[in-house]
């Protein structure tokens, strides 16, 4: 299945893309491992414009088309 | 080597969120402290070293900052690259991005004012950012260096502008862009030339000017009162134009000098100040993070973003749930890294045993992590008691009605607003002060203040 994928901030050095393949059912944590951004850098993620817990990225699975976006932490300044 | 601290025009003449700006572009920019010395009729700090600086022991201090500047370089967050306004498009997709005086929280031209756009070059071959720069001795150089394009309205006739200078952090560009709906680069960038020129805090001049975009467009100010100029949102022009009368204090530009409190105070809609204890918020919107609205809500100086930080449990979870202990912590740890002389940035790599370590090599007694955090505690109080003393009271400890009765209109805490009623209870309880606000004796003896 396709995921469409945002990222935001400093993780555009991850990934510069807009769309990544997945398996079926694939969780958002599985989408984090193949998009290969380091979990300590993700601030939050949003599925469909809805916020996905870090306690919740392994039970969240996703579907075709979905919309996902992955944002760095935020930092003050 | 010499080092200037100057007020500009702006403190010379009263504008109440006047800056000291140090050597060009970087501002000690909150709470009006320019003014403070304008009023003094204190221009100018100038030192040139001379002597060493003391140091319990140098040979352990040289390797415990040599150990920790190195960590600091391999965990600069994106910083040098991108800067601090990489948070830009970050506050956009969270849905916290004050925008036209925090009505919206989203801003559909933020693209062009973000980290990306600095380092886009256009047709013509221009890039707004040039470099980045770090302040003395720093592994991260966060500041940005930028010019703005020759054939910009801005400076087109003024060729004193054509040189580069300090670009746009998060702050200035949320100050800039969003909160007053502008999405030009440029105007943005040269607002900031102004503020530095003139000594002025951007972000109070940006959230003070979306107030008065604010009344200008409900009708409760005209052209009449503005010197013809328009202040519609999105307005680039009346930016740039509001900048130099503010810090130069004429026209409308003396009401917007007073602040955003006293001027909605003039105009009789206090209830679009965007404030707290008279100091404009930063660029965090209090519905989606909820911590940093306590934050906010008690800080000792209002609605200043540099005092806590709540952020990664903020963006975790939009609820008020637990945020009571991040914020206290953060509080007390701030206070201890804001009397290190250390920058706050330094704390994405670096917590309280490795400030320790730098510390006790550096200062006499024992600085140990537990001691720093007591001591933070301490000034925590120690400021809450001055304003006490002040007159200040728990009635102060707020957030503007918008947040507190508007619903978040988009982004992930849609529907929200600040659930600061349940919040600030349990942050009396953790600070041991009483349900007025006031630390109890216990506290002040706990504390030594006693």
């Amino acid at each position: 299945m396709q995921v469409k994928v945002r990222v935001t901030g400093q993780l555009i050095d991850y990934f510069s893309g807009t769309d990544v393949n997945l398996a079926q059912g694939a969780s958002v944590e599985q989408a984090l491992v193949a998009l290969e951004i380091p979990t300590r850098n993700v601030g939050l993620v949003s599925v469909n414009g809805e916020a996905v817990p870090r306690a919740k990225r392994a039970q969240h699975s996703l579907v075709d088309g979905d919309q996902m976006v992955v944002m760095a932490p935020l930092t003050g300044g | 080597m010499l080092k200037i601290a100057t007020i500009g025009v702006a403190g010379e003449r009263g504008v109440r969120y006047a800056a000291i700006v140090n050597d060009l572009h970087r501002a000690a920019g909150r709470s009006g402290v320019g003014s403070v010395m304008g009023s003094k009729n204190l221009k100018a700090v100038a030192v040139r070293g001379t002597h060493g600086v003391k140091v319990k022991d140098p040979k352990r201090f040289m390797q415990v900052t040599n150990e920790m500047k190195n960590l600091l370089a391999k965990d600069d967050g994106g910083l040098a690259k991108y800067g601090t306004n990489a948070m830009m498009d970050t506050m956009q997709e969270f849905g916290g991005l004050p925008t036209r005086n925090f009505q919206e929280v989203q801003f559909a031209g933020y693209d062009k004012v973000d980290a990306k756009a600095m380092l886009k070059t256009d047709e013509t071959g221009h890039r707004n950012l040039i470099t980045n720069k770090a302040c003395f001795g720093c592994t991260i150089a966060c500041g940005r260096i930028a010019h703005i394009h020759k054939d910009h309205f801005t400076i087109q006739n003024r060729k004193e502008y054509w040189h580069a200078s300090g670009g746009l952090e998060y702050e200035t560009a949320f100050a800039f862009g969003p909160v007053i709906g502008v999405d030009d680069i440029d105007a943005c960038t040269f607002a900031g030339y102004l503020m530095n020129e003139h000594g002025m805090d951007p972000i109070s001049f940006g959230v003070t000017l979306a107030a008065a975009m604010e009344l200008f467009e409900m009708g409760v100010i005209t052209t009449d009162d503005t010197d013809g100029v328009p202040l519609n949102f999105g307005n680039a022009e009346a930016l740039t134009v509001m900048s130099e009368k503010t810090g130069k204090q004429e026209g409308f530009g003396q009401v917007l000098g007073l602040g955003s409190r006293l001027m909605c105070q003039k105009y009789g809609h206090p209830e679009l100040s965007m404030t707290v204890k008279g100091q404009e918020f930063a660029g965090y919107d209090s519905r989606a993070l909820q911590g940093m609205g306590l934050g906010y809500a008690t800080g000792n100086r209002g609605a200043c973003h540099l005092k806590h930080d709540t952020f990664e449990v903020d963006m975790d979870d939009q609820s008020g749930e637990g945020k009571a202990e991040p914020c206290k912590a953060s509080q007390d740890w701030t206070a201890v890294v804001d009397s290190s002389g250390l920058c706050v940035f330094t704390m994405g790599a670096w917590g309280a045993p490795e400030f320790a370590a730098q510390l006790d090599a550096d200062c006499e007694g024992e600085w140990t992590p537990e001691r720093l955090l007591e001591s933070g505690e301490r000034i925590w109080n120690l400021e809450r008691m001055f304003n006490l003393a002040a007159g200040l009271t728990c009635a102060d400890d707020t957030l503007p009605e918008r947040l507190l009765k508007d619903p978040a209109p988009s982004g992930t805490a849609k529907g929200r607003v600040n659930e600061l009623d349940k919040m600030l209870p349990e942050y009396y309880s953790l600070r041991g002060w009483t349900e007025q606000g006031e630390p109890t004796p216990q506290t002040l003896t706990r504390l030594g203040l006693g």
